[in-house]
């Protein structure tokens, strides 16, 4: 088989100095489907950019059929006969499926758009390579499927000889995922290259010739499917280059303070994303929440801190159920929450520090009066915060937008560290910020836990989860795939395994041992 | 040795605070060069359209720049241009600190004037209290009436821009209707109220002035506006949903609420300001058309750079422009709209984002590569 | 009671529906195409303002009516162009930008009329040019019919093919394809390599020749001269109908026609002495509840859709 792709000693360094991808080498032949696994934040989607012409890399280059190629713009990429599917797809729900497909590249018949002309351009294409779809029809009226479809066929008409498909299977039922695998196979046949990015190791096994794993923005190596076992891709897939070391003593946990039974939860789409999570958190312990992003632990986070559709379960917060309660009310119950993204959710950057961190409570009595707000207060309390928590800043009037990432960071996690809460939900506690503001706030976490407080955590980075945690429950899927109660005990190959699906406790061991120590 | 370390702190404290300081600086600076060129080019525009069109262009430009403070009655009228003009701007001031583009106010101040007419003729109460109650009911019926672009907005995602403007309208209509079927002097010409009885004036502050206690009415609001979106915890929710809507969700405020509620006050602000309009300067209900003060109330917004401290300011400078302009018009042979012209312009600049952007931008890389040699 | 309807119910009438639907249709054509490619475009009063002053001065000045209309076809064009560059190019919220060029509308044509000719408000000194009415051949010698529809103004009959030519635009040419997907998912249309700006930019020329036509139709037919605020409000009320009809040309001009039956109604009201502004608040009363309807339905699609 003849190679169609090669990428050469790219380098990419996005403009705030993250290395997202050091040094990939990664070749494809025509084809083949080639599958590129690698959790989140491992650098797959920097590197798909790069290949569609979104992002330029800054060192090293990128060969189409022995060419050497510039992508400056999916313009381009189009051009040199690549395609991509997006998770998010590039459609217009009011047009119909031809109109779709041809935009861009309408026929047209003197003034008009030829409408015959791209309903047949698109039969055309729907008919060579067997993908049926109903070429009339508003996009809005088909399913997820079919859209997934019209996608493909978007690229095809445009002469994609290599597609990328980013994460295909994650908004499809098992059924169309099961057709999108023989109509990929199909496009294997007629010499077409596929990349399909994904960490489903199953899907990777029954669909892929050959997988590339990447980690930590590195290239881990390539292999022949046929050749690796699933527990083998996952050991290349999760793991720590370096080993860091967070200090701590054993934690001593106490009585339970949070119990979450059969949570079923949807996201803003309506999509399910818990389904039927049960666990309980003691004071004095950090319960950390591991899993390839998308499975479901931010979603319980959201879930409990009343930011997310619940539709059944229940919660209960020292013996209160807290279950469809206002986040006004599930915040005066005693939880905290450090969102996931501190510029959307977690700060309104326009705003001072000051007024970022009397944000939710605003209405107590130590800062309000009857009428105006006790300014004395908030600024003696904003200037303390600040030095305790040695955000960097000129004053208290600064904006938030203008001080780096980690002391953002640091101002929501003073404001929400400061309420005196006896549930801390934090996410993502530490992404994209520096290495002393990272360590300052673990070790702050490690403080609280201290004092008796308890600590839901979710992160992605697997040194934070397996070197905070005092035990550990890991989501595969919107349940829990496997409960351990001594984090400390857990190696990463057997973390692995859990997250990408390989090994599975059942729900009545993980409900048992929870209950063991619930009792404790 | 503790005296060393704390020289070290303040030492390191000390360089940060200087740069960090200067940053923010450099934003200031920046916001108010840009206010200035703004209206400098504004004010540079009416020269030179002034220079080409004038047949005396210093006879002109003397009664632009100086008319209103020519003479007592002109500087009156100045005053009470200004009075209706500020409160308007805190009304959409309130708004758009909540981030929504209801435009309203134009409708509320028409239909406020109907509504203080209508209870001026239709009760008989004692003065002071009269008009009191003429302008708190105009400031209820204006409020709820802004409740429904919120609403459609808040309850249904239409657009309360257009629900607003379209209010704008039927509230014309309707108050025309009021008035000349209801309120109408048949003995005049024109649709005109009857006479509004001297019990529901607002007096004059100053005599043969038309300035009327509006005077302090407006004083008096831009403060409570000031303190209420600075100082008090509802304020903070507007500007919170306003800055970042999830945010404020996520600290638990009932954003629907804040959103309803910011225009209810808006609405009201409005309502009231042309009832006192009405009350305070005329003696009869005599507009046939809307007056322009909602969108008078925009510019404002902008040019206070949505905060109430500045909109008297703001509100001076146009009710100058406008009172100069109107002069020039009369004793120069000047048209008096090319305020709008003016006006616009302004606006545009101190609007555009890109505008002096290029310039910020070499500032701040000159600035951030300052810093970086100062840590090396 | 016999008498409204007898007034109501006449040939007269049914001619000065027409006749006042004409600006409130361009403007709500107008509004169609900026709203179709996503832009909050509430120019159409301003532009229509310039372009009715432009119309008359130009053709004052030729002593050509054609040449004055092209000027205000041109000039709004112009506009449009304009609100493309403020909104897209300097980055200025769209209303805002909107609210800026009506400002030059109200305040900049009244000025330049008497820095141009040194009258004040009202244009009738000037010798300007009305655009011709015509006659429909045929239908003209039909009774009753044709004394409804033919002898209107050019632009009377301009408008309403102007519906046609819009609704083709739209939904039958690759431009009107790409002004379509632009205004629902820009980044789909820039992932093909559709020039997002460029796209946007023609849809906001088009809409302002459309209103610049309108503005020509009020100094240059509906009356002959020009006035300060000549178009009282029309381009809002053309906004109202576009928002009424979900943003589509054939329905924007039932709802236009709706809002110059009105029009009429009232009118006729007046002469007779009847509560003719309640008939005139209908409209924007009817737009509101459509609106309130039409986004509950979109909202309850959505809300299904989305499981």
């Amino acid at each position: 088989m003849s190679e169609i792709l090669r990428v050469e000693h790219v380098v990419k360094v996005y403009g705030n100095g993250v290395m997202a991808n050091k040094d990939i080498n990664f070749s494809a032949d025509r084809g083949e489907i080639h599958a590129i696994c690698g959790e989140n934040g491992a650098g797959k989607s920097t590197l798909m950019k790069m290949l569609y012409g979104i992002e330029q890399p800054s060192e090293g280059s990128i060969y189409v059929k022995g060419e050497k190629v510039e992508l400056t713009s999916s313009a381009k990429a189009i051009k040199k006969g690549i395609g991509m599917v997006h998770q998010h797809f590039m459609l217009v729900p009011s047009l119909t499926v031809a109109e779709n497909v041809v935009l861009g590249v309408e026929p047209k018949k003197g003034l008009r758009f030829h409408k015959e002309e791209a309903i047949r351009m698109t039969q055309e294409i729907a008919d060579k390579y067997n993908l049926p779809v109903p070429a009339e029809e508003k996009v809005e009226n088909i399913t997820v499927g079919l859209k997934q479809r019209v996608e493909i066929i978007k690229a095809l008409l445009k002469g994609a000889e290599i597609l990328i498909l980013d994460e295909p299977t994650t908004v499809l039922t098992p059924q169309e995922t099961e057709e999108l695998f023989k109509q990929l196979k199909n496009l294997k046949k007629e010499g077409h290259t596929i990349l399909f990015i994904s960490h489903k190791l199953y899907e990777v096994k029954a669909l892929c010739d050959k997988v590339t794993i990447m980690r930590s923005g590195k290239m881990i190596g390539t292999r022949n499917v046929s050749e690796v076992t699933e527990a083998d891709i996952s050991r290349m897939m999760v793991g720590r280059d370096v080993v860091e070391v967070i200090e701590k003593e054993k934690a001593s946990p106490g009585e339970t303070i949070l119990s979450v039974k059969g949570l079923v939860s949807k996201n803003s789409v309506g999509k399910k994303m818990l389904d039927g999570v049960s666990l309980k958190v003691r004071k004095g312990e950090i319960l950390g929440l591991a899993g390839v992003e998308g499975n479901g632990q931010h979603d319980l986070l959201e879930a409990i801190a009343g930011m997310a559709e619940i539709t059944d379960g229940k919660i209960e917060m020292e013996g209160k159920d807290i279950t469809g309660h206002s986040i006004r009310e599930i915040r005066a119950a005693g939880i905290s929450h450090i969102p996931e993204d501190r510029m959307i959710t977690g700060t309104a950057k326009r705003m001072s520090i000051r007024e970022n961190l009397l944000a939710g409570r605003h209405r107590k009595k130590d800062y309000t009066g009857k009428l105006l707000l006790k300014q004395d207060k908030v600024t003696a309390d904003a200037d303390e915060l600040i030095t305790e928590y040695l955000v960097k800043c000129s004053n208290q009037q600064q904006e938030v937008g203008m001080l780096s990432g980690g002391n953002i960071q640091k101002v929501v996690v003073a404001r929400e560290f400061s309420n005196e809460p006896h549930l801390i939900l934090i996410d993502q506690p530490t992404r994209g910020i520096d290495i002393g503001a990272a360590e300052f706030i673990r070790k702050r976490l490690i403080q609280l836990r201290d004092e008796g407080k308890a600590v839901l955590l979710n992160s992605a980075d697997l040194n934070e989860v397996l070197g905070l945690s005092d035990s550990l429950a890991v989501f595969c899927n919107g349940k829990i795939a496997g409960y351990f109660e001594d984090a400390s005990q857990l190696t990463e190959e057997e973390l692995g395994l859990y997250m990408l699906g390989v090994k599975k406790q059942d729900a009545e061991e993980i409900e048992r041992k929870f209950h063991e120590c619930g009792e404790k | 040795m503790s005296a060393e370390k704390n020289k070290s702190k303040m030492k390191s404290g000390g360089l940060f605070r200087k740069t960090a300081m200067t940053q923010e600086a450099l934003n200031q600076r920046f916001s108010v060069l840009r206010t200035t060129l703004a209206i400098g080019v504004g004010i540079l525009l009416s020269v030179i359209i002034i220079a080409f069109v004038s047949d005396d262009p210093l006879l002109s430009i003397k009664y632009l720049t100086v008319g209103p403070l020519m003479n007592l009655n002109n500087f009156y009228s100045l005053v009470t241009m200004w009075i209706p003009l500020v409160i308007t701007g805190l009304a959409v001031c309130i708004m758009f600190n909540a981030n929504q583009f209801n435009l309203f106010a134009e409708g509320a101040f028409f239909f406020g004037g109907v509504v203080g007419t209508a209870v001026a003729l239709s009760l008989n109460l004692p003065p002071v209290i009269h008009p009191i109650v003429c302008i708190l009911a105009a400031a209820v019926v204006c409020g709820l009436i802004g409740a429904i672009p919120a609403l459609m907005r808040y309850k249904l995602g239409a657009s309360e821009m257009v629900a607003s403007l379209l209010l704008n309208y039927a509230c014309l209509q309707l108050g025309m209707f009021i008035i000349s079927y209801f309120f109408r002097d048949s003995d005049a010409g024109s649709v005109v109220s009857a006479k509004l009885p001297d019990s529901a004036k607002l007096g004059e502050l100053i005599r043969r002035s038309n300035i009327h206690a509006g005077f302090f009415v407006a004083i008096f609001l831009t403060v409570v506006v000031y303190y209420f979106l600075f100082h008090t915890r509802w304020g903070f929710e507007i500007r919170l949903t306003g800055q970042n809507g999830n945010f404020a969700k996520y600290v638990g405020v009932n954003t629907g609420f804040v959103i309803v509620f910011s225009q209810i006050l808006g609405g009201a602000l409005a309502g009231g300001a042309g009832a006192m309009e009405v009350l305070g300067t005329y003696n009869r209900f005599s507009w046939t058309a809307l007056t322009n003060h909602g969108w008078d109330g925009v510019t404002l917004t902008i040019l206070a750079n949505k905060n109430p401290k500045y909109i008297p300011l703001a509100a001076l400078f146009l009710a100058y422009l406008r009172k100069g302009a109107d002069l020039m018009s009369m004793k120069a042979d000047m048209q008096t709209d090319f305020v709008s012209v003016i006006q616009a312009v302004i606006l545009v600049f101190l609007l555009a984002e890109q505008f002096l952007a290029g310039y910020r931008q070499k500032k701040t890389y000159e600035l951030s590569k300052r810093l970086e040699e100062a840590k090396a | 009671m016999d008498n409204i309807l007898d007034l109501i119910f006449s040939v007269s009438f049914v001619f000065s529906v027409l006749r006042l639907t004409t600006p409130i249709l361009f403007a709500a054509l107008s509004s169609v195409i900026s709203e179709r490619a996503g832009i909050g475009n509430i120019t159409m009063e301003g532009t229509m303002l310039i372009s009715a002053f432009t119309g008359v001065v130009v053709s004052a000045w030729t002593g050509s009516a054609w040449i004055g209309f092209l000027a205000a076809v041109v000039i709004g064009g112009l506009t449009g162009w304009l609100l493309s560059y403020i909104i897209f190019k300097l980055v200025v919220n769209d209303i805002l930008a909107g609210t800026a060029v009506n400002l030059i509308g109200s305040g900049g044509t009244v000025f330049f009329l008497f820095a141009l000719t040194g009258v004040r408000g009202i244009s009738t000194s000037l010798s300007s040019k009305v655009m011709p009415s015509v006659d429909i051949p045929v239908i003209k010698d039909i009774p009753i019919l044709g004394e409804m529809i033919s002898g209107h103004n050019l632009l009377t009959y301009l408008s309403f093919v102007a519906v046609f030519i819009i609704w083709y635009l739209l939904f039958k040419t690759s431009t009107g394809l790409r002004i379509r997907a632009v205004g629902e998912n820009p980044g789909a249309a820039e992932s093909v390599g559709i020039n997002v700006y460029k796209t946007k930019t023609i849809a906001l020329v088009i809409a302002g020749v459309l209103s610049g036509i309108g503005g020509a139709y009020m100094s240059m037919g509906y009356v002959s001269w020009f006035v300060k605020d000549i178009t009282a409000g029309r381009g809002w009320i053309g906004i109202a109908a576009a928002a009424m009809s979900g943003q589509h040309p054939v329905l924007a001009m039932v709802a236009s026609i709706l809002f110059g039956i009105a029009d009429a109604v009232a009118n006729t009201l007046q002469t007779i002495n009847l509560p003719s502004q309640l008939v005139l608040m209908i409209p924007y009363v009817v737009t509101l509840l459509a609106m309130s309807l039409y986004a509950y339905i979109d909202l309850k699609r959505k809300k299904r859709s989305s499981f």
